[in-house]
């Protein structure tokens, strides 16, 4: 139910009056979002600005889903890039150290393997994901709609007597 | 920006805060609870915790940590506690307790209900090491075991002694030590022999003085030829060198095999020994020569009680974490990830109490209220090295009855090496109804008695040095209660009876690995001398006989073996010896050789030199003519 959801706010996002700019940095929220552990002001500061900014939301849940589950498996991955980053950069050590004497900055958990590790992460994907899904966004509306309208896949999620009340309580279906 | 997108955050903050307003005591309640249980491994219950957010203060109406080991006893019971959290440091994640006052703290109360927890079945893993505590406690625990049994039963040594029967029975350990090192002769000797089967000299030696023994030099016609005669000798000179030194490593190793073959020279006596207290157990005699009463008495005692004291520096150790320069990589649980902990401006660890006053009463109940103590612990934090201060803990209590008790530990983490000390003094302290490990010779309770103890304890990393005294006074044992025969306990009962005051000092040392541990006692003279006194001639008969019999059976043994020793190194080192005096002398006869070689052509030359001068100057002679 949460993943037809999920694509039923994903279609009406593509579809929306949003701009491919406000959904891509939606996007990219989610994937800061996604990546990094909850428990963190880190997480509660971006929820906030997620909040404030006015990007898509959706494109921000999808994200964050998406990422939520692909974190359980890159977590290593997270643990070691934060270890690199927190303790074999000495150039970087003046700078946490000032972080971690100052007040309210560790309760962002700075200093966690995992969160500075998932942080860096999303940081280095910034970009390509905002580049990536600009363009996915841009080339859907242009080009792909129709064709993905006509796919059988998306006809029987539409025929779906629970899509379709799911999609109704939405305003999206028929 | 959408200002309208605050609404939902505002709306999240209140719910939660309200949320907060009604649980957060019962989650902090919870949280302590549980975190407390996963160090203990037994049930922690606070009562009625209180959270204020205003002031940032915790305070609860009692605490109770389960023993673990009773689970129906409490371990620590609290009562009454307050304190305020720093929210300067809360804002750094840190939580530092300016002062807090832990009222009514008692030991050993009983339980309403069984604070047991199960234990997680952990998955199998390979068996940690044992620790230098355990170790010290293990040698410790091996010589109360292997202390002399003290069975004094004159009616029973009286009786004619079955020394057939003792000597298999007591599995004596001297002949088949004895046996196996004959056994390493009978084996060092073959090796020996059939390293002689492969070296022939002689024939090379033979050889040597067969060609040079008549050589003379003087009948040797030219110099030339003498020059060719010197090479040979000397080649020969070279091939006795190298035989000499091959004869003289083997000799050097045959007298390292024999040095350490007759090793058992010196180690016989040590296994006579024991055999002989080996034997005095099977036959319940008493070895009248012992002098460590104090051991035998108290020995298993003091185990228990040095164990604990050993095991609660353990447990305090083990929760405070070791300083690391760099941090090491951990393999933390998924999804937690590792705190990298950096040098703090404020020395605040990540949790601090600098001060805890503490008051609360040795006794475990209302009607025993025990001994009231006061005092304070200072500094005690997760990271003293951040810190840079020890914990220091001081305790003090005094009654009207002149019972005292002072209580003194610093714990100095602060640095790369622990070094933890502990003083306790207590005075007048009532050993009225206490137990004591049960043995042979006392009664498993004392009766009544006062003591005056005094503990020092030094840790240093893996090294200790713990100390005790106890001067005991008035000290009665329900001895009416054991049904003995043995006089042994007759004795000790006696004296004990006679003396005012029992002393007791033991000392524990583990220094680079090497444990010592002594215990002195007043009744080790007075109760030696007792037993001596009171040795019949029957147990110095009895005694005799076993002394007798064992001395045959060494001196029947080590005669063979000492035999076979003389014999073997005869054979073996005379023939070495040999070959050597063989090489030598035939080296000392080249050497002469090849000296008058030398001198034979030297003087030649010289002849010649000055028949040509001659024949110079007679042909100058007549030219200038």
């Amino acid at each position: 139910m949460i993943l037809l959801k999920l694509l039923g706010k994903l279609i009406k996002a593509l579809k929306s009056a949003d701009s491919p700019r406000q959904m891509a940095w939606g996007f990219v929220l989610g994937t800061f979002l996604g990546m990094m552990p909850v428990n963190s002001l880190f997480a509660v500061i971006i929820l906030l600005v997620l909040f404030i900014l006015n990007v898509n939301f959706a494109s921000a849940m999808l994200a964050f889903a998406l990422y939520s589950f692909l974190a359980i498996f890159l977590d290593p991955v997270f643990h070691h890039l934060g270890f690199f980053f927190l303790v074999q950069v000495p150039l970087l050590k003046p700078v946490w150290i000032l972080l971690y004497n100052w007040p309210v900055a560790p309760l962002m958990r700075f200093n966690n393997t995992v969160v500075m590790g998932s942080f860096a992460a999303s940081v280095f994907l910034l970009i390509p994901h905002y580049i990536f899904f600009r363009w996915f966004v841009k080339r859907y509306r242009e080009s792909w709609n129709e064709k993905v309208t006509k796919w059988k896949i998306v006809q029987i999620l539409k025929g779906s007597k629970l899509v379709q009340s799911a999609l109704k309580a939405k305003g999206i279906g028929g | 920006m959408r200002w309208k997108g605050l609404i939902p955050v505002v709306v999240l903050i209140a719910i939660f805060t309200v949320i907060s307003i009604f649980f957060i005591d019962s989650w902090i309640e919870s949280g302590m609870e549980k975190a407390g249980e996963a160090i203990v491994g037994a049930k922690v219950e606070i009562d009625g915790l209180d959270f204020q957010i205003s002031n940032l203060s915790i305070g609860w109406r009692r605490l109770q940590v389960t023993d673990p080991d009773h689970t129906l006893k409490n371990l620590i019971e609290t009562g009454r506690t307050a304190f305020r959290m720093n929210p300067g440091a809360l804002l750094r994640k840190r939580i530092v307790i300016e002062e807090m006052a832990l009222e009514d703290v008692r030991t050993g109360t009983d339980r309403a209900t069984d604070g047991f927890i199960p234990k997680k079945v952990k998955k199998s893993k390979a068996k940690s090491k044992p620790g230098v505590f355990d170790k010290a406690r293990d040698k410790m625990a091996a010589e109360v075991q292997n202390l002399p049994v003290m069975q004094f039963r004159p009616e029973a040594w009286k009786r004619q002694l079955n020394l057939d029967s003792l000597v298999v029975l007591s599995e004596l350990t001297m002949p088949a030590r004895l046996d196996s090192a004959k056994a390493d002769i009978v084996s060092t000797a073959a090796d020996w022999e059939s390293f002689y089967q492969g070296f022939h000299p002689d024939d090379d030696l033979e050889k040597i003085r067969n060609d040079f023994k008549d050589l003379d030099p003087k009948k040797i016609k030219s110099i030339p030829e003498l020059t060719e005669t010197l090479g040979r000798v000397q080649t020969a000179h070279q091939m006795l060198k190298s035989i000499q030194d091959t004869v003289k490593t083997r000799h050097r190793q045959i007298d390292s095999d024999f040095a350490s073959i007759v090793q058992y020279r010196k180690q016989v006596g040590v296994w006579y020994r024991s055999d002989y207290q080996n034997i005095l157990k099977k036959a319940k005699l008493p070895d009248l020569s012992v002098e460590n009463i104090g051991m035998m008495l108290f020995g298993k005692t003091l185990v228990l009680r040095i164990e604990r004291s050993l095991d609660l520096v353990r447990k305090v150790r083990a929760m405070i974490p070791k300083k690391q320069d760099k941090p090491k990589k951990e393999k933390p649980k998924r999804m937690k990830g590792q705190d990298i902990h950096f040098p703090d401006r404020y020395y605040s660890p990540v949790f601090l109490v600098r001060k805890m006053l503490l008051s609360g009463q040795t006794g475990s109940t209302e009607a025993q209220p025990g001994l009231q103590l006061s005092g304070e612990a200072l500094n005690i934090n997760s990271q003293p090295w951040i810190l840079g201060k020890p914990t220091e803990i001081r305790l003090k209590g005094k009654d009207e009855t002149n019972r005292s008790a002072d209580i003194q530990a610093v714990l100095d983490h602060t640095g790369e090496s622990f070094h933890d000390d502990f003083e306790i003094v207590l005075k007048s302290v009532s050993l009225n109804n206490m137990e004591i490990a049960q043995t042979a010779y006392l009664p498993a309770k004392i009766e009544r008695g006062l003591a005056d103890i005094r503990l020092t304890a030094k840790f240093t990393d893996d090294d200790f040095d713990l100390e005790m005294d106890v001067i005991s006074r008035q000290l009665t044992f329900d001895f009416a209660s054991m049904k003995t025969d043995n006089r042994f306990v007759d004795i000790v009962r006696d004296v004990m009876n006679e003396m005012k005051v029992v002393t007791l000092n033991t000392r524990v040392s583990h220094v680079s690995g090497d444990t010592k541990w002594s215990v002195k006692s007043n009744l080790d003279t007075q109760v030696s001398s007792r037993l001596k006194k009171m040795g019949s001639k029957a147990l110095a008969d009895a005694q005799e006989k076993i002394r007798q019999r064992l001395n045959g059976i060494r001196d029947e043994r080590l005669n063979q073996v000492n035999q076979l020793v003389d014999e073997k190194e005869t054979q073996i080192v005379g023939k070495i010896e040999y070959y050597e005096e063989k090489v030598e002398e035939q080296r000392l006869m080249i050497e002469a050789k090849i000296e008058a070689i030398k001198e034979d052509i030297e003087s030649r030359k010289k002849s010649e030199e000055s028949k040509l001068k001659k024949k110079a100057k007679g042909l100058l002679n007549n030219v200038l003519d």
